[in-house]
């Protein structure tokens, strides 16, 4: 391995984070088993390794779908963006709970006869034909699985050996994750339990993800088609892409240039630049973080860049690519050809107004 | 993300969006049918999908 590990960088911000979290799961669990003993008494109490069960199950699916919204609830409205600071943490505890759940479970359905509780999993039940009777435990240790993949990979060791890329494609497989769980909620749970609200609470869930993922994923692919088209390599183009005023002092405009990846202009102290908008961690998008100390910082997870050449500030050795800029007037124009990584590059200068400071 | 990931999340989530919906409905329309002998006992929480599985008076008598 070429990356040394560096273990969990503690900050106030990621205690409170994971205190909360932590008391959400406590607060969720206590409630479901008080309420389940309350509610189911006499001949209908529910034996606690069931409900145990039940509660692992219920909090690891509200957690999933906690996680799901996050990311385009924070494309669609920046206040959001705190929640994905730490993400993953909540990633993680959402697969140890899924694992407290899958484990009573085998446990209690499959530990208790000659066959090897794993074996019993995989063959107990064939009935692959039929919807009501199907194999739904299988669904829901293949959900387990791809959550235990990630939770293992989470760390920004295996983020930076496996590259942003392959890491985020990686990370993707939690959408499928989602659609096992689903199906695993419904061909299991929801084929004993007639409670019509559990059907209801579900599908709303269900309809809430997917219409948040499909509404965004549309809205910036659409983004990324329009703007101005690219020359070939060879060309030297430059394209009127803003006004110095459109974009507030140590702020940013995102850039659309059909077929390219997003450009980054930022305006800062009577100076424009321009960098890709990926961050070179987990490809937040920069133009939507600030300057902060001189330095370019991803609104995902704070990493900086020195906006003059696209460097990590010492003793941080990233590089992102960076544009050439010139002003004329008020008027910004770009070459739409990125430089090398970490390629610097003189910042246009333009005369301020006094209402501008 | 990048424009790369950007398109690969929209596609993924136009073709598993509906997959996921579908499934969610084809399930809950296809419950399995409470047994005649059960629908008269109103339904206790603990019982279904115990270990050792009970067996209908008819399946008995078999």
């Amino acid at each position: 391995m070429s990356v040394g590990y560096v273990g969990v960088q503690w900050n106030r911000h990621k205690r409170v984070y994971d205190a909360i979290l932590a008391a959400g799961i406590v607060v969720f669990l206590l409630v479901f088993v008080g309420v389940g003993k309350l509610a189911f008494r006499g001949s209908e109490a529910i034996s606690d390794p069931i409900l145990f069960m039940r509660a692992f199950g219920a909090c690891a699916l509200l957690m999933l779908h906690v996680i799901l919204c996050i990311g385009p609830l924070a494309r669609l409205d920046r206040r959001f963006l705190p929640l994905l600071y730490n993400r993953r943490h909540l990633g993680v505890a959402t697969f140890v709970v899924g694992l407290l759940h899958g484990t009573t479970a085998i446990g209690f359905y499959h530990g208790f006869g000659k066959v090897n509780p794993f074996v019993s999993l995989l063959t107990n039940n064939n009935n692959f034909g039929s919807l009501s009777a199907f194999p739904f435990q299988l669904l829901g240790a293949a959900a387990l699985t791809i959550m235990f993949l990630m939770a293992a990979t989470s760390h920004d060791f295996w983020l930076r050996n496996l590259s942003a890329g392959t890491w985020k494609r990686l990370h993707m497989l939690v959408y499928l994750a989602y659609g096992l769980l689903v199906l695993h909620v419904v061909l299991g749970a929801l084929q004993s339990q007639r409670n019509p609200w559990l059907a209801v609470l579900l599908a709303i869930g269900v309809f809430t993800v997917v219409s948040l993922h499909v509404v965004t994923g549309t809205r910036e692919c659409l983004r990324d088609r329009r703007g101005p088209p690219v020359q070939p390599l060879e060309n030297e183009q430059w394209i009127d892409v803003a006004c110095v005023d459109e974009i507030a002092n140590n702020r940013a405009k995102t850039v659309c240039l059909a077929g390219r990846e997003r450009i980054a202009l930022f305006r800062y102290d009577g100076q424009v630049s321009a960098l890709t908008n990926v961050c070179a961690h987990q490809g937040g998008p920069l133009s939507e973080g600030k300057i902060v100390g001189g330095c370019v910082t991803c609104p995902w997870h704070g990493w900086q860049y020195r906006p003059q050449d696209g460097q990590s500030p010492p003793p941080f050795a990233e590089r992102i690519a960076t544009y050439r800029v010139r002003v004329q007037g008020r008027r910004i124009f770009l070459n739409p050809q990125p430089l090398p990584p970490g390629t610097a590059v003189e910042p246009a200068r333009f005369e301020e107004k006094p209402d501008d400071a | 993300m990048t424009r790369s990931h950007r398109k690969w999340h929209a596609w993924g989530w136009a073709v598993l969006g509906p997959l996921v919906v579908i499934g969610l409905f084809a399930g809950l329309i296809n419950r399995r049918p409470i047994p005649l002998e059960d629908a008269a006992v109103k339904e206790t929480a603990d019982t279904d999908r115990s270990p050792v599985r009970r067996v209908s008076p008819r399946e008995a008598d078999r």
